[in-house]
């Protein structure tokens, strides 16, 4: 006997028996099974095999359970650590053990970005949940985001340079002289995070989502409403700071503008001219808003 | 070449999604119609009016609430096959969803590795646990005259499963029984006394915080089931009021265990019927412990000495550290490093833990750790850290001794605020104090147990 067997041999067992409950639903002992024969033999197409170790970090989720299992059942080697961890934490466990694979949710994938050039044995960042929390405040966020074709950079790593490189540029035009960007990170200044950006990938495009702070950031109202999973939280109470804190006061909207598309034009060679939706656009903008607000 | 700017300074926050969304979905259509002009380049600039959260379709979201303060809401959709995902990161669901659902298992022996768990030790970086296939089985046998179940049972855990306490009970050993298991990814006592009676939860697996905070939303007047069973807590000690309080409120008493994640979780119980209190209890089925000198000869009862234990649960060793696993393996018994008592019946008293560690929401701290990181700051000479507990039911606290570098001024804001930065929350210290210097050995060496002077250590079980 083993882990591997172990369920297999419940599920046989009692195949209808619930094994996991998991908001409101059932998962049985059969179909428990069956989702970590597709996950292990889905880690075993990407090279996943006997002894390799997989990180795993993530709450108690039903995909929790599959990746635990689907390790023992391929004879890996289960890494789970705490969703909490950050940066350094999470650079040395995944260090040490020589992780293959990393198996996380979508929100902390930045978090893993940071630190990925640094480990070389990592081949693959598994991501799974829809815990994602943008906060969106009137005085204090602004956002940038980019619908951009993926042939407008060489590769992943040069997109996120150039965007890096360019909101530097803007900042640093409007006196911020401190401010400094590390790989596929977030913009900080003495530490503390002034802006952030990633990138997702939708066939050939590659969708930029950029959040800069241009007042002091206030969390107390959004939290009152809102039940952040510790691990969430904890990334949200990331120390910040603004463009106001760090100048002692705030540019003008159209100063701020200026200088952050001028500095996005020169690193990526290109001249913005103000336009608007097509037809067709706007369709599905009023589809999608629709979507967001009646979920 | 020209790219296309949207500025949109009026946003909804449903806009921070939908406008994006609306321009790819364009571009991606418009390849497959040709004649169609096709979408340019476009850069989105966005401030929104009011206040507004945009969530994941997993994400709790308190939407009267939000109403009553004016916060706007917007749901993402669920990731699915078409959606986009962060780049260059493969989804969990779409490589289960091309797989096929037979696969069979290797064939480990009770001797592979299953799971390597980090803990933090005395000394600074954390160890990886060796836990083999074998450690988690006996794990199961362990504890199988502790909690006898019925197919009707069903466990909720509310501690992590990247816990070795959560994993190896909340986990492998109610899927072991074959009894369900009630997931919880986000744990509040508000929501778990909710789903309690309507899941029926019947074995509880926990910490004493969370005890502690169950007991006071019970009071509250939230609902609750007398459905439990069995409740079990481990990682840190358990005051006895709060087992007391819990079985007049919930009509169950607490089943205090002791272990450690080089011992796959529990070792020794506090029996259901003959609970001692203040106590860890009986080694359990197929484990061994003994109160040893430091040469390892067992000591007669009532003698505090170190535990050692021995049996199937016992780790492979440490990870890569041939060293530290000889340290602490010997003919098959780890020392556990705490210090503890045994009295005429056989019932285990742990009267210190490992040295200096320091508990705190059931995780093990260790103080090197951060103190490693105080003395990276630039105006930071030393420091030394320590746990305190100021009230029995209080979780412990992190306190930081810090002696500031010659001529430098020091705040607890910067010293606090440079440990978020670096440190998961629960490490970063709740209290700072500054001090001209430290208390040291003959040997230089940080005496952190003269920095707890004056604080009574109630972790400390008192012999009557």
């Amino acid at each position: 006997m083993n882990l591997g067997r172990l369920l297999e041999e419940r599920a046989k067992k009692h195949p209808k028996r619930a094994a996991l409950l998991y908001e409101g639903k059932a998962i049985s002992f059969e179909e428990l099974n069956k989702n970590v024969n597709r996950l292990a033999n889905g880690l075993k197409d990407l090279g996943i095999s006997r002894g390799d170790r997989v990180a795993i970090m993530l709450p108690n989720t039903p995909e929790f359970v599959y990746s635990f299992f689907a390790c023992q059942r391929l004879g890996a080697v289960a890494v789970p650590f705490n969703t909490m961890y950050k940066g350094g934490e999470i650079l040395y466990i995944l260090k040490d053990c020589g992780a293959k694979a990393v198996i996380t949710l979508n929100s902390a994938v930045p978090l893993i970005n940071e630190i990925r050039p640094e480990l070389p044995h990592l081949q693959y960042i598994i991501t799974t949940g829809e815990r994602n929390i943008t906060f969106a405040d009137p005085d204090s966020t602004l956002f940038l985001q980019g619908v951009l074709s993926k042939a407008v950079f060489r590769d992943l790593d040069e997109a996120y340079s150039r965007i890096g490189d360019a909101m530097v540029q803007g900042l640093r035009k409007l006196g911020l002289k401190e401010v400094w960007y590390k790989h596929r990170g977030s913009l900080r200044i003495r530490g503390r995070k002034i802006a952030g950006f990633y990138f997702s990938e939708i066939e050939d495009l590659y969708i930029l989502n950029v959040i800069c702070f241009l007042t002091p950031f206030d969390p107390t109202d959004f939290f009152s409403v809102i039940w952040v999973p510790p691990e969430v939280k904890d990334k949200v109470i990331e120390p910040l700071t603004s463009i106001q804190e760090e100048l002692g006061k705030r540019p003008t909207d159209e100063e701020i503008k200026r200088a952050i598309l001028s500095a996005l034009e020169e690193k990526l060679g290109t001249k913005l001219k103000e336009g608007a939706l097509t037809r067709d656009e706007k369709l599905g903008y009023e589809k999608h808003k629709a979507l967001a607000k009646r979920r | 070449m020209e790219w296309r700017l949207i500025c949109n300074t009026e946003a909804g926050v449903a806009d921070l999604l939908a406008l994006p969304a609306a321009v790819a979905e364009a571009r991606i259509a418009g390849r497959y119609i040709l004649a169609q002009r096709s979408v340019p380049e476009t850069i989105i600039l966005q401030r929104v009016k009011r206040k507004g959260i945009l969530a994941g379709a997993e994400v709790v979201i308190d939407k009267e609430g939000a109403q009553r303060k004016g916060i706007e809401v917007a749901t993402q959709p669920r990731g699915g096959r078409r959606g986009a995902r962060p780049a260059e990161t493969i989804s969990l669901q779409e490589l289960m969803l091309k797989a096929k659902d037979k696969f069979s298992s290797a064939d480990s022996p009770p001797d592979e590795l299953a799971a390597l768990i980090y803990t933090s030790g005395t000394t600074g970086n954390p160890k990886g646990v060796m836990l083999t296939h074998g450690n988690f089985l006996a794990e199961c046998e362990a504890t199988s005259e502790i909690i006898t179940t019925t197919e009707e049972d069903r466990f909720a855990s509310l501690v992590p499963f990247f816990h070795i306490y959560g994993l190896a009970i909340g986990l492998v050993v109610s899927l072991f029984r074959g009894c369900g298991t009630v997931l919880f990814p986000q744990y509040s006592p508000r929501q778990f006394l909710k789903r309690m009676g309507q899941e029926k939860v019947s074995i509880l697996i926990a910490i004493p915080t969370q005890y502690h905070h169950l007991l006071l939303a019970a009071k509250k007047g939230l609902i609750h089931h007398r459905c439990l069973k069995y409740c079990i807590s481990g990682a840190a000690p358990l005051p006895v009021k709060v087992i007391q309080a819990f079985k007049e409120t919930f009509g169950v008493g607490i089943l205090e265990g002791y272990g450690l994640t080089e011992t796959t979780a529990a070792v020794a119980v506090n029996p259901h019927e003959e609970a001692k209190p203040g106590s860890v209890g009986k080694a359990v089925k197929g484990i061994q412990i003994k109160i040893a000198d430091d040469h390892g000869n067992a000591l007669p009862p009532n003698k505090v000495g170190e535990v050692l234990v021995k049996g199937e649960v016992v780790m492979k060793g440490y990870y890569n550290l041939p060293q530290e696993t000889q340290e602490v393996l010997n003919d098959g018994w780890l020392r556990t490093g705490d210090l503890g008592y045994q009295d005429e019946e056989g019932y285990f008293y742990i009267t210190e833990r490992k040295k200096d560690i320091i508990i705190k929401g059931g995780f093990n701290i260790s103080p090197a750790e951060i103190e490693e990181l105080l003395c990276s700051h630039p105006k930071v000479k030393e420091a030394a850290v320590v746990g305190q507990k100021e009230k029995e039911d209080r979780e412990e606290a992190i306190k930081a001794f810090v002696v500031p570098a010659e001529g430098e001024e020091l705040t607890s804001a910067e010293i606090i605020g440079y440990c978020r930065m670096r440190l998961a929350s629960y490490k970063v210290p709740d209290e700072v104090e500054f001090r001209q210097n430290l208390p040291k050995s003959a040997t230089g060496k940080v005496l952190r147990k003269e920095l707890r002077q004056g604080y009574k250590d109630l972790r400390v079980i008192e012999r009557e």
